[in-house]
C-alpha cells in the first residue's frame, strides 16, 4: 500500500469515527430522549421480562436450574436474547428509519447499523450489570466462575447481532417478506433459545436439536462463565465461533454487494 | 473539479431492469455553475445524489478533487423528530465543524428563532430549505448541490438566497437543479439536460436551455 492510499485510510477512518460517534448519539437521543424517565425504561422493561418469568417458575415449582439462582438466571437469559434480538431487529429497519441521514455521504448504510449495534449492546450490558448488582443487593449469590469464558460470549454476542443484522436487512433487499417473516421466526426462537429454561431440562434428543440454535449455545455458555456446575453438554466454543465469524463475514459482504441495488 | 466517468445506475422493478443513467460523462471546473434541466423523474436527483456520494452507482466512477456539499433542497436530509439545533449538530459532528459558530451563523441566517428548537418534521417546505441552505453556507464547501431549494421560500428569503447565491459564487461553484429557467439564467453559466438516462452538456447555458424547451414542447404535444 503506498504512503498516499495509506493516508486516505487513515483519513476514512477519522471520518467513520466521527459519524459513529454522531449517529450513537443521535440514536440515544431520539429512542430516549423523548420519555421523562428516559434510559430507565430499558431498566423497566428488562426488569419486567424478568419478572414474568421467575413468577411463571416460582407458580411452577420449577428448580433452581442446576444450583444456578433462579434470578442470575433469567437475568443472564434475558441479556443475551434482548442483545441478539435488538440486533436483529434494529438493523433490519435501520436503514428505512435514517433514510434523510443517508444524504450525507459520509453516513454509510453500515455506519448506522454499527452505531444501533453499539447502543444496544452497551444500554444491555449496563441494564444487566444493574439487575445483577440489585439480586446481590437482595442476598442472592453472584459469582464469575470463568473470567476468559465470560469474555468470549461478550465478544460472540455482538459479532453474531451485527452479522444476523446486516445479513438479513440484505437478504430483505431481494426478499421483500422476510421483514414479516422474521418477527415470527423470532417470537418462535424466543421459546427455543434457552431464555427461561435449560437445554438440558429436556431429554436428549431434544436437547442435541436445540444445541444447533446459536443462540442457545450464547446464552447457555454465558451461564456456565457464571457457575462452576452448570452443565456444559452440547455446548461448544469452536462451533459458536465458527458461526458467529461465518455470519458476520457473509453479513458484511451481503451489506456491501445490495448498498448500490437498495430503492430509496 | 468533479468528473462522472461512465456512471451508469438503475432500478430492478417487476417489469425489469429501469436506466435510470446510462453511461453518463461529465466533468463539473471550479469558477463554472451549471444547471442541470430535465423533466420530473428523468434522474436529476439520482444524479446530484452520485455526485455528492450519497449513493454510489452500479458502474462507473466519480472523482472529486474539491469538497462537495450534500445534496441541498427543501427535501429531507435531516431527522424529523429531532429538532432543528439537534440536527445541525448532527451535521456539524459529521463534518467536524465547530458547533457554536455554525450555530450562531444559522441562527442568523435562517431567522427560524424559536423554531429552532421544535422537531424538523413541523417546518414547512420553506423552513426545511432555509435551515439545509443556511447550514450548508456555515459549513462551507467548492461546490454546492442545490436540488429545487428556493422555489419554495417566500419572496424575502429567496431574495436572501439569491444575494447569498451571488456572494458565494466568489469562492465555489454550484452545481444547480431547477425547473425555473429564471433563476437558472441568474446563476449558472453552463447547462446539461438530461433525458431518458442520457446527459448531454453544454458550455454555453442558452443552448441547453434551448435543447430542454424543445424536449418540453415534445412532450406537451403528444400529451395533447
Amino acid at each position: 500500500m503506498s504512503a498516499l492510499q495509506m493516508q486516505h485510510m487513515l483519513q476514512g477512518l477519522v471520518v467513520q469515527r466521527r459519524v459513529i460517534k454522531a449517529l450513537i448519539l443521535r440514536e440515544v437521543h431520539t429512542i430516549y430522549g423523548d420519555t421523562k424517565l428516559g434510559y430507565l425504561w430499558v431498566l423497566i422493561q428488562s426488569a419486567f421480562g424478568i419478572g414474568v418469568f421467575w413468577v411463571m417458575r416460582e407458580l411452577l415449582h420449577a428448580q433452581n436450574p442446576h444450583g444456578m439462582p433462579v434470578a442470575v438466571f433469567l437475568i443472564l437469559g434475558f441479556g443475551v436474547w434482548y442483545v441478539i434480538s435488538g440486533c436483529i431487529n434494529k438493523c433490519m429497519n435501520a436503514v428505512r428509519s435514517n433514510l434523510p441521514l443517508l444524504t450525507f455521504p459520509q453516513v454509510t448504510e453500515l455506519d448506522v447499523m454499527l452505531g444501533r449495534v453499539i447502543v444496544i449492546c452497551v444500554t444491555q450490558l449496563v441494564v444487566t450489570v444493574l439487575l445483577l448488582g440489585i439480586a446481590a443487593a437482595l442476598d442472592i449469590e453472584i459469582s464469575v466462575y470463568s473470567p476468559r469464558l465470560l469474555f468470549i460470549c461478550f465478544t460472540l454476542i455482538p459479532v453474531f447481532g451485527l452479522g444476523c443484522g446486516t445479513l438479513l436487512s440484505a437478504l430483505a433487499v431481494f426478499i421483500p417478506s422476510l421483514e414479516r417473516i422474521v418477527p415470527l421466526m423470532m417470537r418462535l426462537l424466543f421459546f427455543a433459545s434457552g431464555v427461561f429454561f435449560s437445554a438440558t431440562s429436556f431429554t436428549k434428543d431434544i436437547a442435541d436439536i436445540l444445541s444447533y440454535n446459536p443462540i442457545l449455545q450464547l446464552v447457555e455458555l454465558t451461564r456456565c462463565a457464571f457457575s462452576f456446575s452448570y452443565p456444559r453438554d452440547g455446548l461448544s466454543l469452536i462451533y459458536i465461533s465458527a458461526v458467529s465469524l461465518s455470519v458476520l463475514t457473509l453479513g458484511l459482504l451481503l451489506e456491501r454487494y445490495v448498498r448500490t441495488r437498495r430503492q430509496r | 473539479m468533479i468528473e462522472l466517468i461512465d456512471i451508469s445506475h438503475g432500478y430492478r422493478t417487476k417489469d425489469g431492469f429501469h436506466t435510470v443513467l446510462d453511461h453518463v460523462n461529465m466533468r463539473f471546473e471550479l469558477g463554472h455553475s451549471t444547471a442541470i434541466l430535465g423533466l420530473n423523474g428523468a434522474g436529476k436527483s439520482t444524479l446530484i445524489r452520485i455526485i455528492g456520494g450519497a449513493e454510489s452507482p452500479r458502474s462507473g466512477q466519480v472523482i472529486r478533487s474539491s469538497s462537495v456539499s450534500w445534496p441541498v433542497g427543501f427535501g429531507g436530509c435531516f431527522n424529523g423528530s429531532l429538532t432543528g439545533r439537534e440536527n445541525l449538530r448532527f451535521v456539524c459532528r459529521i463534518y467536524g465543524a465547530n458547533i457554536k459558530r455554525v450555530n450562531a451563523y444559522v441562527e442568523d441566517f435562517s431567522e427560524l428563532g424559536e423554531y429552532m428548537d421544535m422537531p424538523f418534521k413541523t417546518y414547512s417546505a420553506g423552513m426545511r430549505s432555509k435551515l439545509a441552505f443556511g447550514l450548508s453556507l456555515a459549513i462551507g464547501f467548492d461546490f454546492y448541490l442545490v436540488d429545487e431549494a428556493f422555489s419554495v421560500g417566500d419572496v424575502v428569503f429567496r431574495q436572501k438566497a439569491a444575494l447569498q447565491l451571488q456572494k458565494l459564487k466568489e469562492q465555489s461553484s454550484l452545481i444547480f437543479v431547477s425547473h425555473s429557467i429564471n433563476s437558472v439564467k441568474a446563476h449558472c453559466d453552463r447547462g446539461a439536460v438530461l433525458n431518458n438516462g442520457i446527459l448531454q452538456s453544454f458550455d454555453n447555458l442558452n443552448e441547453a436551455i434551448n435543447l430542454y424547451t424543445r424536449i418540453c414542447n415534445d412532450r406537451s404535444r403528444k400529451a395533447a
